[in-house]
């Protein structure tokens, strides 16, 4: 592989690679696969850089590539439950707007989540760190807040509100 | 139709924590309202845009992607090592071998020719044995 070209993928890794993969969090695959199918999006295309067309953006290329992979993944596993419904999610989710749905856009979404976290009580913060840093479920959550798994669960859907509420707002003109 | 806040957050947290009736109200509903869709896609983005922040093992995406495009080439390797192997395993072409019959012969007649086979592949390696070993009986 030339220089030229290791270069070329080694700036698209790094301007698309966040966009990437919150679009595959955002068709609706678990969180515990993002990860491994946004790798191997990269892989496909490392493989064949040649393909993608000079005259479109390498994010769109990166999209319908994340998208079948997403799809082929889940025909794959036969053991999973709820298949047939993740394929149709994430066809559903494919179609759908979202309101980051630019490479600059996400990126800046990014950065504004880290002061949009800065604006919830600490108690609530506590909680985000707990779900996402230390990957503990609505139960353990609820042991240490001595609460209900039903009432973190609600609490974590109301926070990820706020907190889009939050980015959108921070993300507008004079936001 | 419409779904309740509480079954919206169980789908966050764990897709497959909602029963096959459920996920099929929740596809329906979310065919049936744009908005819906779009506020759920919203969500399922900043959960991601969430971990990709704070989980400790999702914060070395790029070194991870860069080691496994290292397995990649190295895997490459060694099926090219691989080709090697078998070219070295096949046997030397009968032609070269008479040749370096041929050559072995002349040397047996002139042993302080001086002259000698450098090996430069495999294959001359192989070719060129026995004319050295000629040589060194000289």
């Amino acid at each position: 592989m030339s220089a030229q070209r290791d270069e070329r993928f080694a700036e698209m890794l790094e301007t698309t690679q966040a966009h990437v993969r919150a679009y595959i969090a955002g068709l609706g695959v678990p969180p515990v696969d993002v990860d491994d199918l946004a790798q191997e999006v990269y892989l496909e295309v490392y493989r064949n850089m040649e393909a993608i067309p000079a005259d479109l953006e390498p994010i769109r290329w990166l999209k319908g590539i994340a998208r079948n992979l997403c799809m082929n993944h889940f025909r794959r596993e036969t053991r999973r439950k709820l298949k047939t419904q993740l394929e149709s999610l994430i066809e559903h989710l494919d179609r759908t707007p979202a309101t980051f749905d630019d490479v600059e856009a996400m990126q800046e979404a990014l950065r504004a989540l880290d002061g949009c976290m800065e604006q919830l009580s600490e108690k609530n913060r506590e909680m985000i760190r707990m779900r996402y840093r230390d990957g503990r479920t609505s139960e353990s959550i609820a042991e240490a807040f001595a609460t209900t798994a039903e009432a973190v669960r609600i609490t974590l859907f109301r926070l990820r509100g706020k907190l889009k509420e939050c980015v959108t707002r921070r993300l507008e003109p004079h936001g | 139709m419409s779904v309740s806040d509480g079954l919206l957050a169980r789908f966050l947290e764990d897709r497959e924590s909602l029963s096959e009736t459920e996920f099929d109200a929740l596809l329906a509903a979310l065919k049936a309202d744009a908005a819906l869709s779009k506020a759920l896609k919203d969500l399922l983005v900043i959960d991601g845009l969430c971990a990709q922040t704070l989980a400790p093992d999702r914060r070395g995406f790029k070194a991870q992607v860069a080691q496994r495009l290292r397995d990649l080439e190295r895997g490459r390797a060694l099926e090219a090592g691989d080709v090697v192997k078998r070219f070295h395993a096949r046997p030397a072409p009968r032609r070269l071998a008479r040749w370096g019959a041929l050559a072995a012969a002349a040397c047996a007649v002139s042993p302080r020719s001086g002259w000698s086979v450098q090996p430069s592949s495999p294959l001359d390696e192989r070719a060129a044995r026995p004319i050295v070993r000629q040589q060194r009986r000289a």
